[in-house]
């Protein structure tokens, strides 16, 4: 007569059969189990080289200035200097810590040695100030610098709009939709927003956004963050990096279906 | 299971059954892709023939001139530095220019030019030398 | 069944499914990270987190759901029903630390409460594509709390079973929202086949098994039942097994018939612990155990032996010849009923 089993969880005893199939079972569940693991993982999109170097300070020196967002000028060797952005901590730009160091004083000209956490990618450069700035700096006297811009003409371009801090080093990916909520955080936050472009060779290209009169830009352009759109305006080349002035009633949001079939 | 239970579910599945795929369907479709545009910036061609080339991980040198020697050094970055800074100076402490995106470069160079090396001034590091 | 209040009752059985249990997450967890580190080495340790418990949640909660249809299928698949429990709550805890991750990264530090932030950073709730996944995710997350913080038996008894089943149910919700907290959300930029084919292949299994099981279910509740005189015939004597059951449909609700000891009595199928199938368990020591978790009710009066108090409605059974035939009229829980003998 076939044995007649049944299965009583809290019973110290166990039906032969069924046992067997169990363990059966969870074998194979535990190699689908890693399966998964290694198709999931092996799924991700490739990460980028950026760099956010987390609990590390690096002293920086140069001269401050303002527009169109606060960056620090720094000479590296005769005849090559680098624009550091400026950002705060956290979701939040560098103008409250700007403040407290200057007071009521204009920072722009003012030379300073500055101590803050690197962020870095494709030859882009940013410094984030610390959430106390006292003791990060020493005040070095005002200079007389000139920024030299170069104001390059109307341009049209598809791209994406982005917060810098994320996509340059502290976040990965900084961009898209999985982002996006964080992205509007930070530039409402005061971070300056920046647009992202790709060419076919996969170059990318950084353009600091502002308003038409070049003045700096946040709430105006959350609608648009994070999404792929097309946008119009002047192009202005500040030495290391672009800038584009324009209107953000003029973005258009580009509805593209998807490249996967 | 009580039989108004299995009715519960039975509705449920069934309605997860249509709606779903139909949900999941649409969203994959209307998934939006990066759009691709050219830059602003246009690096300037150059028609000058190669005369050597370097391969490394990193980057590709090519040194074109003409037969007076080497009058351009064309690098190109497979990949982003991971440098907050990146100088290139010559075999005589000359700023060449500075690098950090993937990209092309184009610097006229010195025909005794014997090496480059790239430094990195705000960590103070030596990223690499590289013999012509 | 203890008396006193225990927050688990454990035995061998619970103590090695929650060991194969943390096997797996740690094989799991282990897994992603390697191949990650591996393949894709410049990643951040946040975005792997929140990536690899997100992702192992998803699996648990594909393979939680599978278990019930699985049973109705096979009987062998039992004991993973036994102690589904743990493995929800364990579920709902890898989930958790995807979303307070997620949280945390995406939503603090900034000039608007996180919380707040997650409802109001992106307020495209009239769009498909540009709909604010995050907020799918969070609301599952609310669900799968409330399950896994009532999934103790005192809940059960406090909350009316009907409340609480009706809690439980929402898992049904919690997983539609998380499908689409995936594809409303990472899959809009990880666009990887890989992905997509594996979500899909598991949401197709789960419902796939459930419409499968649940017709078959249907063809039993279906079943034409012949009336003669007030008595529902039910199947001959010799078609039920020793110590074993036949099920029939009573005024919508199923009864089992049971034979043991050269007798027959009949019990309402209803286990009064979490609804299970008592017509499918099995007479051990004298007692109707029900196949779920063990319950156990006395043939003649529906009634738990003591010291516990569950009960169950009996009926009236008569044989003619070899027939057997049920009163349909339920007796109140725990009427002595005589059995029928052979």
């Amino acid at each position: 007569m076939e044995k007649d089993e049944f299965y009583i969880g809290y019973s110290t005893e166990h039906p032969v059969k069924t046992m067997r199939f169990l363990k059966f079972f969870i074998t194979i569940l535990g190699i689908v189990v890693l399966g998964v693991a290694i198709i999931f993982a092996l799924g991700q999109k490739p990460f980028k080289n950026s760099t956010f170097e987390l609990g590390s300070l690096t002293e920086v020196e140069g001269v401050l200035h303002l527009t169109p967002y606060p960056f620090l000028r720094t000479t590296l060797a005769d005849g090559a200097s680098k624009d550091i952005l400026l950002l705060g901590f956290g979701k939040f730009g560098a103008t409250k810590g700007l403040q407290k160091i200057f007071e009521n004083k204009n920072p722009q000209g003012m030379a300073i040695r500055l101590n803050g956490t690197l962020i870095y990618y494709e030859g882009k450069t940013l410094l984030q100030l610390e959430s106390d700035v006292s003791g990060t700096y020493t005040l070095l006297g005002k200079t007389n610098t000139v920024s030299t811009i170069k104001e390059m003409g109307n341009v049209s371009l598809k791209g994406e709009v982005i917060d810098p801090k994320c996509y340059f080093g502290v976040m990965k990916p900084a961009f898209g939709k999985i982002h996006r909520s964080c992205a509007i955080r930070c530039i409402s936050g005061g971070i300056p927003p920046v647009y992202v472009t790709m060419n076919a060779q996969n170059e990318a290209s950084y353009y600091l956004i502002t308003d038409e009169k070049g003045e700096p830009i946040h709430d105006a352009i959350i609608d648009y963050v994070g999404k792929p759109s097309e946008i119009q305006g002047k192009l202005v080349d500040l030495g290391d990096w672009m800038q584009i002035r324009l209107n953000p009633n003029t973005i258009k949001l580009i509805d593209q279906n998807s490249a996967i079939y | 299971m009580i039989s108004s239970q299995r009715k519960r579910h039975r509705f449920i599945w069934v309605m997860i059954g249509v709606l779903l795929p139909l949900l999941v369907v649409l969203a994959v479709l209307r998934t939006p892709s990066f759009p691709y545009s050219e830059k602003a910036e246009i690096v300037a061609e150059t028609s000058l023939p190669i005369l050597k080339e370097i391969e490394s991980d990193l980057f590709k040198i090519n040194l074109r001139g003409t037969s007076d020697g080497a009058e351009e050094l064309e690098l190109l970055l497979k990949v982003p530095l991971k440098s907050p800074s990146a100088v290139v100076f010559d075999d005589q402490q000359n700023v060449l220019g500075q690098i950090g995106a993937s990209g092309v470069y184009r610097f006229p160079i010195r025909p005794a030019n014997k090496a480059i090396t790239i430094k990195d001034p705000i960590k103070n590091q030596i990223i690499t030398e590289i013999k012509l | 069944m203890g008396l006193d209040y225990q927050l688990v009752l454990w035995n061998k059985q619970k103590k090695r499914y929650d060991l194969v249990l943390f096997l797996f997450i740690v094989i799991y967890l282990l897994g992603f990270a390697v191949v990650t580190f591996t393949t894709n080495a410049n990643t951040s340790l946040e975005t792997l987190i929140i990536r690899a418990f997100g992702s192992l949640a998803i699996l648990m909660l594909h393979i939680i759901l599978m278990i019930g249809p699985l049973t109705r299928i096979d009987k062998r698949f039992m004991p993973l029903l036994y102690n589904r429990r743990h493995f929800g709550v364990l579920m709902f805890l890898m989930a958790a630390v995807h979303g307070v991750f997620s949280i945390i990264q995406f939503h603090t530090l900034g000039n608007v409460n996180p919380i707040v932030s997650i409802f109001t950073s992106n307020l495209d709730y009239n769009s498909l594509t540009n709909f604010p996944f995050q907020v799918l995710g969070f609301l599952a997350l609310i669900i799968l709390f409330l399950m896994a913080a009532t999934s103790h038996d005192f809940w059960l008894a406090n909350l009316s079973a009907k409340t609480w089943k009706a809690l439980h149910m929402a898992v049904y919700l919690a997983y539609t929202l998380v499908i689409l907290h995936i594809f409303l959300g990472a899959f809009q930029q990880e666009t990887s086949p890989l992905l997509l084919g594996l979500v899909g292949l598991g949401a197709t299994i789960i419902v796939a098994l459930h419409i499968f099981a649940g017709f078959k279910e249907v063809k039993v509740d279906q079943a034409k039942v012949s009336e003669e005189d007030g008595w529902h015939y039910v199947c001959s004597v010799e078609d039920i097994k020793e110590n074993r059951a036949k099920m029939t449909t009573c005024a919508g609700e199923r009864v089992a018939i049971f034979k043991y000891e050269g007798k027959l009595s009949a019990v309402h199928n209803v286990c009064r612990h979490q609804g299970g199938p008592l017509g499918e368990g099995k007479i051990v020591d004298g007692c109707i155990t029900c196949p779920w978790h063990g319950y156990q009710y006395l043939p003649g009066n529906g009634q738990s032996p003591p010291p516990f108090t569950e009960k169950v409605e009996t009926y009236n059974l008569k044989l003619v010849g070899n027939k057997v035939y049920i009163d349909p009229k339920a007796h109140a829980p725990g009427t002595p009923v005589d059995p029928i003998k052979i």
